[in-house]
């Protein structure tokens, strides 16, 4: 069929089909033995377009899993702008500060003091409690500052777990780190300081941040279930990289 | 809709299964089979899923997401024109000549409404898409001819006149591949003077 064979009768019979005619048009139609012909075989060709096969359940169920994943994604994409950028303008100041801190402190005379603060961290899987203390150097100004220090490399899930919650320093006890203790803070309560941002806003509400990790050689953090007491290595994608229950 | 724009994936799980199967059944005959369709589908409702928070509700949604089932059907048809095709999907898409031979070859394993699948879809893929897709919306998505022309974004009389010219083409596909054996007002050629 081409441009030539097609003619007004066509159009007026696929018309008719959908109900888009004048009562003129209708009974011309149904008043003309080969328009309804027409109508009938166009009938037929669109009963066979609209009896399409019926998707398997299996297809269905995958295709909306898909997008209920992609909507995951979307919806943790929105929530991530903010604290982002939160966190962002919140580690810009801090870095200020500490600069700014550190330029005031090479003016005195008590270098050495200062080179005392700048602790690097040191892990031993024997003694994680005291890794974990490492990674809560002082500031200048004598508070504790969570983790903003190398990632701690963590090769096993044990490790994972021996990983404390890192604590304020005591306000009398001239701001040094706190030791081994495990005292599980809440999350509000911490100055979190991170390389991780991204991974950062992955935590939820009952989780604290413990140390910002090497996770078999991944960069992540790592968080602990205020509730649950689960420890768990997160990278910057939201992905659990491990997961231990105490 | 709006608890689902509103982030409520349960709102959103009942929202695409409701429009799931109308729009695979778009994908479906606009592709012409069943693998492609899946595809386009999947990529339909990951569409809808990201488009969510922007649709403004200006057009029904159900317009909308047609809108999104037809581009997604027509990309797969893309891909898949780059793809290396099958001698006998070759055979079967092209002229639409020699497929119904090919099912006679079956005999008595003919099963009529196996052979009707076959026939429409190979009728409707030697239409070419500006008409085949106007056909499609309004056979198997209902849309009326306005809903039609908004998501091609094409005037209501181009709607009107390529759906004719698509339902005549078809039926004339379909009278021609039975060999015009059941002759009769329903298998007359279109191009039949009246």
């Amino acid at each position: 069929m081409n441009d030539n064979d097609m003619t007004p009768e066509h159009e007026l019979a696929s018309a008719y089909l959908d109900g888009d005619v004048t009562a003129v048009e209708r009974a011309r139609v149904e008043a003309t033995p080969e328009l309804r012909a027409l109508v009938a075989s166009m009938r037929e060709a669109s009963t066979m377009i609209a009896a399409v096969p019926v998707v398997s359940e299996a297809v269905r169920n995958a295709a909306i899993a898909s997008a209920l994943g992609e909507f995951n994604v979307v919806s943790l994409d929105s929530h991530r702008r903010w604290p982002n950028k939160v966190l962002a303008a919140a580690a810009a100041v801090v870095l200020l500060g500490v600069v700014g801190v550190s330029v005031l402190q090479n003016t005195s005379d008590d270098k050495s003091e200062t080179a005392s603060r700048e602790v690097e961290p040191k892990f031993d899987a024997n003694t994680a409690d005291d890794a974990a203390s490492a990674g809560v150097p002082e500031t200048a100004g004598g508070e504790a500052v969570v983790s903003m220090t190398a990632p701690i490399v963590i090769d096993n899930p044990q490790q994972l777990l021996a990983l404390t919650v890192p604590s304020p320093p005591a306000a009398d006890d001239g701001g040094g780190p706190t030791g081994s203790e495990t005292t599980d803070a809440p999350a509000d309560t911490q100055r979190v300081e991170s390389y991780n941002l991204e991974a950062l806003a992955c935590m939820n509400d009952d989780q604290v941040f413990l140390a910002d990790i090497y996770y078999q050689g991944a960069l992540a953090i790592a968080v602990r279930d205020t509730v649950t007491g689960v420890t768990q290595a997160i990278d910057s994608n939201c992905t659990v990289l491990a997961s231990v229950t105490p | 809709m709006t608890a689902a724009q509103a982030g409520d994936s349960g709102a959103l799980d009942q929202l695409l299964r409701r429009h799931y199967d109308r729009m695979h059944a778009v994908c479906r005959r606009i592709t012409g089979n069943e693998a492609d369709a899946a595809d386009a589908a999947q990529e339909a409702m990951i569409a809808v899923v990201r488009g969510l928070t922007r649709f403004d509700g200006r057009s029904a949604f159900g317009t909308w997401v047609y809108r999104i089932a037809t581009n997604a059907s027509l990309d797969e048809l893309r891909r898949r024109r780059r793809r290396p095709q099958l001698a006998g999907r070759e055979s079967n898409t092209g002229t639409g000549k020699d497929w119904p031979e090919q099912i006679d070859h079956d005999g008595g394993l003919r099963i009529d409404h196996i052979a009707d699948r076959f026939e429409i879809d190979a009728a409707l893929l030697e239409l070419p898409e500006d008409f085949r897709v106007p056909v499609v919306l309004r056979d198997v998505a209902d849309l009326d001819y306005a809903e039609i022309a908004e998501v091609l974004d094409v005037p209501i009389g181009t709607v009107k006149s390529r759906i004719a010219r698509g339902r005549a083409q078809v039926a004339a596909t379909i009278s021609q591949a039975n060999g015009n054996q059941h002759p009769g007002p329903g298998r007359q050629t279109p191009g039949t003077p009246i």
